[in-house]
């Protein structure tokens, strides 16, 4: 770290140049990438399948037993992968108290664990953000932050995930419809409808999405069995996963990971339609922010600090 | 935007993005274990009991058979520890929450006592605003079931199972290790891992 370089403003502003044109060769170069000696979701079969929403039950069940097959060839390890649909009038929402919250990246971790996330490359779906008390400028954050103890004085910290947004800009450039919004509010991916183009990547302004640039590397005896066709299960190369609410827990009534396991209790998660709910209590008695408001993008998920 | 500079970034690094983002052994102390870890960080419930290496005692046992001290004070050493770390702001003495008489429960502000089964009680005679964000579901953690049901249970966290009611403040921890340096982002005050390669190279 601290013999790395500062980057020279030099670069930057030749790289912004030829983002136009180079983002074009990019997009092209990776919607071949996932063809390419990929081994989930190559087959005669993957290739030719439908959208998800185009899929019968009956083709899904097909798929979902193929792709359990896929997995146990792989990697070695039995799955079990369901299709979980939403829950009718339910809305989900998730809040955050930035004053409880100690940057301790457990979420990150059991997030990691929970949606089979690749290890190697390693691919986190929350960032944490340690920025500067009474600073609420993301830019002048630090995500890669190292202590021997956490909270820092003077810093706070801040978990950014997808933040499921009412008016996602994301899901509007996927050329392809591969991404979109379920009705209790969670965008969605269809892993195998997604071309890797990473459109929705440059979209989001939360940098919320990862991309998969090379098979998952997942020790076996560390994936979680349990998996959602538009969740967690195992994702093939060359595509944009993100996180989704632990749907597939979520939908069963379960509270997502990484609030199971934070150890300040700063995650509230909940079914905003419902007025008992947690969530909605404290969009009631809190003054919650979303992050980067004028970005239009209206979040559903909530920070707040308290006194 | 920063996932455009990502993908231009990308191409220009194309040699180098199929080798691991991250060694294995970074990770290793964070996925050492359960990573999926709900212990809340002072453990299980334990019930009021004096505990001594090997032995547990209910605190009537002793605290029948000797006069009390007058004063809470270091008499004898036998609670030594809570006396050394006690720090509960302006809440110093031990019988603003532990009953005299009834030792084996706490003690509310009429002095009845709190069976000390319910130690939340405890804490609501004086934390009231944060015991009634507790009840809500909102100060502390639930865990299980968001929507609760007869086979959907939701367990909520009791206070002392973060707090430590002699000593307070919730207690720094660790951090798990940070995310892989994206190759393709400077960090601020320093550089990504990109940025250091390229220099040497
Ligand atoms: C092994 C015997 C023993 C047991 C068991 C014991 N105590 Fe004590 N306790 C003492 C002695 C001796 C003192 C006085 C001197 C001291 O604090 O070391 C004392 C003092 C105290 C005091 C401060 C003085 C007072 O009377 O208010 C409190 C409060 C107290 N004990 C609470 C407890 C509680 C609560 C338990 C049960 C969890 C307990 N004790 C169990 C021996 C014991
Ligand atoms: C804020 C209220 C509060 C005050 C003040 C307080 N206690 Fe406690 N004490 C508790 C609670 C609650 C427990 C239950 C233990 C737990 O859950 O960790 C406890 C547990 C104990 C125990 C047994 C458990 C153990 O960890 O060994 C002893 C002994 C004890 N207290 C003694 C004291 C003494 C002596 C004092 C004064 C110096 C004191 N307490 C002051 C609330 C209090
Ligand atoms: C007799 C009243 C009383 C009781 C009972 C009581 N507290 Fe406190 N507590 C206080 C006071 C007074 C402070 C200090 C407030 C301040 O300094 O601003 C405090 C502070 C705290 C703090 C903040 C500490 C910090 O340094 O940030 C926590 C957390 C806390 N109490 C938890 C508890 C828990 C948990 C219980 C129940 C086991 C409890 N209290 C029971 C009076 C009480
Ligand atoms: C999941 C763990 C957890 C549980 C359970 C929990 N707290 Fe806290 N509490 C925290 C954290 C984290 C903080 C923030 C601590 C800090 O800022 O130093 C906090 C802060 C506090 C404070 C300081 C004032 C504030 O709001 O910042 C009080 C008082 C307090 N808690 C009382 C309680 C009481 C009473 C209960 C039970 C009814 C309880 N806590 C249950 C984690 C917990």
């Amino acid at each position: 770290m601290s013999e790395a370089i500062r980057p020279t403003s030099g670069r930057r502003s030749f790289l912004k140049a030829g983002i136009g044109t180079m983002a074009a060769i990019a997009a092209a170069a990776g919607v071949l990438e996932p063809l390419r000696n990929s081994k989930l979701g190559t087959s005669l079969s993957a290739f030719l399948q439908q959208h998800y929403k185009r899929l019968s039950p009956e083709d899904l069940d097909v798929i979902m037993k193929r792709l359990e097959t896929e997995i146990a060839v792989r990697y070695g390890a039995r799955v079990n992968i369901k299709d979980y649909k939403p829950i009718e009038g339910v809305e989900f929402g998730y809040a955050l108290n930035l004053t409880r919250c100690n940057g301790s990246r457990r979420c990150v971790y059991a997030c990691m664990k929970e949606n089979n996330q690749s290890h190697d490359p390693g691919i986190q779906y929350i960032k944490v953000l340690e920025l500067p008390s009474g600073s609420l400028n993301v830019e002048k954050s630090d995500h890669y932050y190292e202590h021997e103890e956490v909270p820092q004085d003077g810093k706070f910290y801040m978990p950014v995930q997808c933040q499921q947004c009412k008016n996602p800009p994301c899901t509007k450039v996927c050329p392809v419809e591969a991404t979109w919004t379920e009705s209790d509010g969670i965008t969605v991916i269809d892993y195998n409808w997604c071309i890797g183009c990473r459109y929705c990547m440059a979209a989001c302004p939360y940098e919320a999405r990862r991309f998969n640039f090379s098979e998952p590397e997942i020790p076996k005896e560390e994936i979680n069995p349990e998996m959602g066709y538009l969740s967690n299960r195992i994702r093939p190369r060359g595509v944009v996963e993100k996180c989704h609410f632990c749907l597939h827990r979520t939908r069963q009534g379960k509270n997502p990971a990484c609030m199971e396991v934070c150890p300040t209790g700063a995650r509230v998660f909940g079914n905003m339609l419902d007025p008992d709910s947690e969530i909605s209590f404290i969009l009631r008695n809190k003054r919650v922010y979303i992050l980067k408001e004028d970005a239009g993008t209206i979040p559903r998920f909530f920070y707040y600090f308290d006194k | 935007m920063g996932g455009m500079t990502c993908a231009v970034l990308l191409l220009l690094c194309s040699s180098c993005f199929r080798e691991p983002v991250m060694p294995a052994e970074v990770y290793a102390r964070a996925l050492n274990g359960d990573v999926f870890d709900t212990t809340p960080v002072r453990g299980e419930y334990r019930p009021l009991r004096n505990r001594r290496t090997g032995f547990e005692y209910k605190c009537s046992e002793c605290h029948t058979d000797f006069q009390n001290p007058v004063r809470q004070q270091d008499l004898q050493g036998e609670h030594a520890e809570i006396y050394k770390s006690f720090n509960h702001g302006m809440n110093t003495r031990c019988i603003n929450c532990h009953h005299t008489e009834d030792r084996n429960a706490y003690v509310n502000h009429d002095g009845s006592a709190i069976p000390a089964e319910t130690p939340a009680r405890l804490c609501a005679k004086c934390h009231g605003p944060t015991y009634r964000e507790w009840e809500a579901g909102v100060h502390g953690r639930q865990n299980g079931y968001w929507q609760e049901g007869p086979e959907k249970p939701a367990k909520r966290l009791l206070c002392v199972q973060c707090h430590d009611p002699h000593n307070p403040a919730f207690k720094p921890m660790i951090p798990d290790p940070p995310p892989p340096y994206s190759r393709f982002e400077a960090r601020p005050g320093g550089g990504g891992r990109h940025e250091s390669e390229g220099a040497t190279s």
